[in-house]
């Protein structure tokens, strides 16, 4: 044989050698594996969204596997990546290179407008990333920035890596939160504060802006938005506490890597953006009297969420997400108070209360900075009738209280429905129950997802407190002890029996007729 | 004589290398606007095939096909006639070769940016772009193989080894990369499958073409035979043997079976004894004539080469090591360790081949020396000081930063300096690249013409090759 033949074979025969030795015997060995338990096909939009994550070249920066090496489940806050997860995926993208971090535990760690904020430009989430920028698959409408169906596929991508590992990443989340504790707080030094500058440029500044006002690009596409750091005077304990842990139910992520050192300067940091904002001169006198009035409206209509004392640890704030704010330690301003009661937290339970008189907004908000101040305060401000001892809850009939409109055996007999009757419930379901219940009235509102028990889905015939006029007034009254339908006795009757008849027009063609 | 074919065709050769001009000269724009990126991500403006994602992947597979790839080309349509001591068996053939090749990397690139890119790693072009590239590597492969075997000389070269593994390997392994992982096998199969393609389109397409290169070049420059057939020998079978074999340690710590990536470890560390006996080989046949390095640009750019050579192949053994691993993968230490490769070992071997044969392709002598010389340390320096030694230290630093648990921010904010200093590096390797082909086009146009009539210099040149190669 002549020597160009030998390696002319020697070429093909290596190849084979390699290729069967090392590519189909692996394979081989691989027969016979099962997807790991809870694994979900990927759905055509998810598809969709990897086909894209291909063609931008995601892969080369972002890997796909968990190393069972230097504690990379602690750092990704999920179990090491195991050969099963990866049956169906074709071409893999194990990926070769980490520019940024790994993406096999994704599922569930950022919400999808986070992810969305994140595409557009990831500067304006992460102020220190370097990843590209993808503007080409949103479009502005009506002055929106919406995500074109690439980035919805890209998002539900990325929501789905890793997602049969859910309940161990929860798992291993709720350990974390049940041992959390505030780190011992060092002095608040100059330069400690410098630091928390220099951190809260480099990880807040890009949501809450470089002066903690919010008005960043990411505030027009988060939902519930940033917070304006500068309106609200948080304890640093809860900074602390909030940046280590984040806030499930919004897209403030947490950031546990950092030492206690770090987040302390964080918390001190913010808290020194605190600029209290001067009252309106239409805002009302703070006087016992208004104070009184506010602690009644508080305590029908806030505490079920907010908690009597305003821990925010009311009846219905468990399944809340985000949770409802603990006023002793958000400590919002008495303006933001105002607007949040005005405007409301849209992606949050937090209705808007623009239908209460202004004053009444001005008597809850100058009682919750009260509260926020602890109940000595409290006792203090409210010379004329304050409460003893914090009564249990729930307690919407303190002593010395004045009465809450009207009783609810005196609306046995209501009036009957007109077609000016349901408008008037139509414009006051939107401002007050739509947030929940959802404009359809199904219980789908934006408010409503994360609510536990759910809101009440009117378009069934189904009616849990019974179907009667009568007995939905008293609902919309008296609200629903351990669920978050708080009492809205402080509405006008008249309003109260509209929203009646139209909360049942979704059910009753009737009254449907009524209203067109 | 004068009426016979020439053996060399120096029109293919001289056009091969205009084509692999642009094949650096594109990609590495693309490269060096992408090094700008990393600093400034927001200098694209949201043109979407300005984005990182794409130029990233049209970087490294214009380099691959569009600059190693077609330089490669060049330089066997000079060598392998030379070797054969006949005529390439069909020129036509030759120039589709090249003239498909180019049209499919051209496709390829423009694919890429346009958002058609796939999943496999140096595989990324669309597949209309691969078929393309298949008919001009075939029609490129058996001129070549074809023109070995027609070759009535009695014993092959060790280069012609080196053609002949690569060139069939390739074949087959760049169609396996194409299909198998890409379509059928999946996860943790398919990345060992990917891992051998990675690994092999840099130890079987890329290394045996370029050392087959430097066992012509060094002799021929140095006007001696090389050191001893015995390494030579020892060097091409260790490396066609178990480098095929080490493929998944691109997928060190993965889910791939465990057992596969416990063996890649030493069938990864043997490769030491490959650089080893290669370069000893080499600088034995070096020894007693390094004078003449600073006399000779060409020269110089061949031995950088091999200094280059042996030092990215000594890191790949170290780097196998689990513990290594477990700090410098995915870090930039591995990005520095590919350019290390492929800018400081190949390309500078090319680009002295380059600059040996342009003489004799065009008849002219090199139109200013010293300009080789410039690109020469500019080129040292820019990839040296301001890309090798501050990158692989910027994959130090992300990797004992992850190590560290601390935040993902931290290893961003710390690599951003030596990012930072690679796009300073990035201008002066351009800067050298086009000097480079400044000189290649200026040498055509105006280098002074060599007086020595053709036939002695064909005589002289088969004198040399029978004492430096031992036959003819």
């Amino acid at each position: 044989m002549r020597a160009s033949t030998v390696f002319l074979i020697s070429g093909i025969g290596f190849f084979l050698l390699s290729f069967l030795g090392m590519g189909l015997a692996p394979w081989t060995s691989l027969k016979g594996l099962q997807p790991p338990p809870g694994y979900q096909v990927r759905t055509d939009l998810e598809e969709y969204g990897r086909q894209i994550f291909i063609r931008e070249g995601c892969w080369h920066c972002h890997t796909q596997f968990v190393r069972p090496v230097v504690n990379e489940a602690l750092y990704y806050e999920g179990p090491v990546s195991t050969a099963a997860e990866y049956l169906y995926e074709i071409p893999q993208l194990f990926g070769t290179r980490r520019v940024g971090p790994d993406l096999a535990r994704e599922a569930g760690k950022k919400t999808d407008d986070w992810h969305y904020a994140h595409l557009y430009n990831p500067r304006s989430v992460v102020p220190w990333s370097v990843m590209p920028a993808y503007p080409w698959y949103f479009e502005e409408k009506d002055g929106k920035i919406v995500p074109k169906r690439e980035a919805q596929a890209l998002v539900a991508y990325l929501q789905s890596l890793g997602r049969d590992k859910l309940p161990v990443m929860r798992a291993m989340d709720s350990t974390y939160r049940a041992t959390f504790s505030v780190g011992p707080r060092p002095p608040r030094t100059q330069d400690l504060l410098e630091r928390g500058r220099e951190l809260f440029l480099r990880e807040c500044s890009g949501c809450h802006g470089p002066d903690g006002r919010a008005r960043s690009l990411a505030a027009r596409m988060l939902t519930p938005p940033p917070a304006d750091l500068t309106v609200i005077h948080p304890t640093p304990e809860y900074v602390y506490e909030v940046t280590y842990l984040g806030i499930p139910g919004s897209a403030m992520p947490h950031f546990r890597r950092y030492t206690n050192e770090d987040v302390w300067a964080i918390a001190y940091y913010v808290e020194s953006l605190y600029r209290e904002p001067p009252l309106p001169p239409a805002a009302p006198e703070k006087t016992p009297e208004l104070l009184a009035r506010g602690q009644t409206l508080y305590g029908q209509m806030c505490s079920s969420c907010h908690g009597e004392q305003g821990f925010g640890d009311g009846p219905a704030a468990a399944p809340l997400k985000p949770a409802p704010a603990n006023f002793r330690k958000l400590r919002p301003s008495v303006v933001h108070t105002f607007d949040v009661l005005t405007r409301g937290v849209p992606g949050t339970a937090m209705a808007a209360y623009a239908h209460l008189p202004e004053e009444d907004r001005w008597a809850l908000a100058y009682y919750v900075e009260e509260l926020s101040r602890g109940a000595e305060s409290l006792t203090a401000s409210l010379t004329p009738a304050g409460p003893e001892a914090p009564p249990s809850r729930p307690a919407p009939e303190s002593p010395g209280q004045p009465e809450p409109s009207p009783k609810p055996e005196a609306a046995s007999a209501g009036p009957e429905p007109t077609p000016e009757l349901l408008a008037r419930g139509k414009s006051v379901y939107a401002q007050v129950c739509l947030a929940c219940h959802g404009a359809a009235g199904d219980g789908k509102g934006p408010a409503g997802a994360a609510l536990n028990p759910p809101p009440a889905d009117f378009t069934d015939t189904e009616w849990k407190h019974g179907g009667a006029p009568e007995a939905i007034f008293r609902v919309i009254t008296d609200g629903v002890p351990g669920t978050a339908m708080a009492p809205f006795g402080h509405l006008p009757e008249e309003d109260r029996w509209a929203l009646v008849y139209y909360v049942k027009s979704f059910s009753d063609p009737e009254l449907r007729k009524l209203l067109k | 004589m004068s009426q016979v074919r020439p053996m060399v065709n120096g029109k293919l050769v001289r056009w091969s290398v205009y084509l692999s001009l642009l094949g650096i000269l594109v990609p590495l724009l693309m490269a060096l606007f992408m090094a700008h990126l990393l600093v400034w991500p927001d200098l694209n403006f949201g043109i979407s095939w300005l984005n990182f994602g794409r130029l990233r992947v049209f970087h490294t597979n214009g380099v691959i096909y569009g600059w190693l790839g077609i330089s490669f080309l060049a330089i066997l349509n000079y060598i392998i006639p030379k070797l054969s001591n006949r005529p390439l068996i069909s020129e036509k053939m030759a120039w589709a070769g090249l003239g498909f090749w180019t049209l499919g990397v051209a496709a390829g690139l423009v694919g890429i940016l346009a958002g058609h890119m796939e999943g496999i790693e140096y595989a990324e072009m669309p597949w209309y772009a691969d078929l393309l590239f298949v008919i001009g590597y075939v029609l490129a492969s058996t001129t070549y193989l074809g023109t070995i075997f027609a070759s009535r000389e009695k014993h092959l070269y060790v280069s012609q080894w080196y053609f002949i593994l690569g060139l069939t390997f390739t074949a087959l392994n760049f169609i396996m990369a194409n299909t198998i992982p890409m379509y059928v096998a999946p996860g943790a199969a398919g990345a060992a499958i990917t891992g051998l393609w990675i690994h092999n389109a840099v130890g079987l397409f890329i290394t045996p073409l370029g050392v087959g290169i430097v066992y012509y070049m060094l002799p021929v420059m140095l006007r001696k035979p090389i050191y001893s057939h015995l390494l030579s020998l020892v060097g091409f079978w260790t490396l066609a043997f178990f480098y095929p074999l080490g493929g998944a340690h691109h997928y060190f710590f993965s889910p791939i079976p465990w057992w596969v990536q416990i063996l890649a470890v030493p069938l990864t560390a043997v490769l030491f004894v490959v650089v080893v006996t290669v370069v000893y080989n080499w600088l034995m046949t070096l020894k007693g004539d390094w004078h003449q390095v600073p006399k000779n640009p060409a020269l110089a750019f061949v031995v950088t080469g091999i200094i280059a050579y042996m030092a990215t192949c000594t890191q790949g053994p170290f780097q196998t090591l689990l513990t290594v691993q477990k700090v410098i993968h995915f870090t930039d230490w591995v990005v520095a360790h590919a350019h290390l490769a492929l800018l400081g070992a190949f390309s500078f071997f090319n680009i002295g081949s380059i600059l040996y044969l342009w003489p004799k392709v065009t008849g002219r002598k090199l139109y200013k020396p010293s300009l080789a010389w410039t690109s020469f340390v500019l080129l040292v320096l820019g990839f040296y000081v301001f890309y090798f030694l501050p990158i692989t230290a910027a994959g130090l630093v992300e990797g004992y930063i992850w190590r560290s648990l601390a935040p993902f921010a931290e290893s961003v904010i710390h690599a951003k300096p030596f990012w930072f200093t690679r796009v300073i590096g990035g201008y002066l390797i351009y800067a050298a690249l086009l000097i480079f082909a400044y000189q290649l086009v200026m040498t055509v146009r105006k280098g002074e013409w060599i007086e020595e009539g053709a036939v002695e210099a064909a005589t002289k040149e088969s004198v040399l090759h029978a004492r430096v190669f031992g036959s003819h």
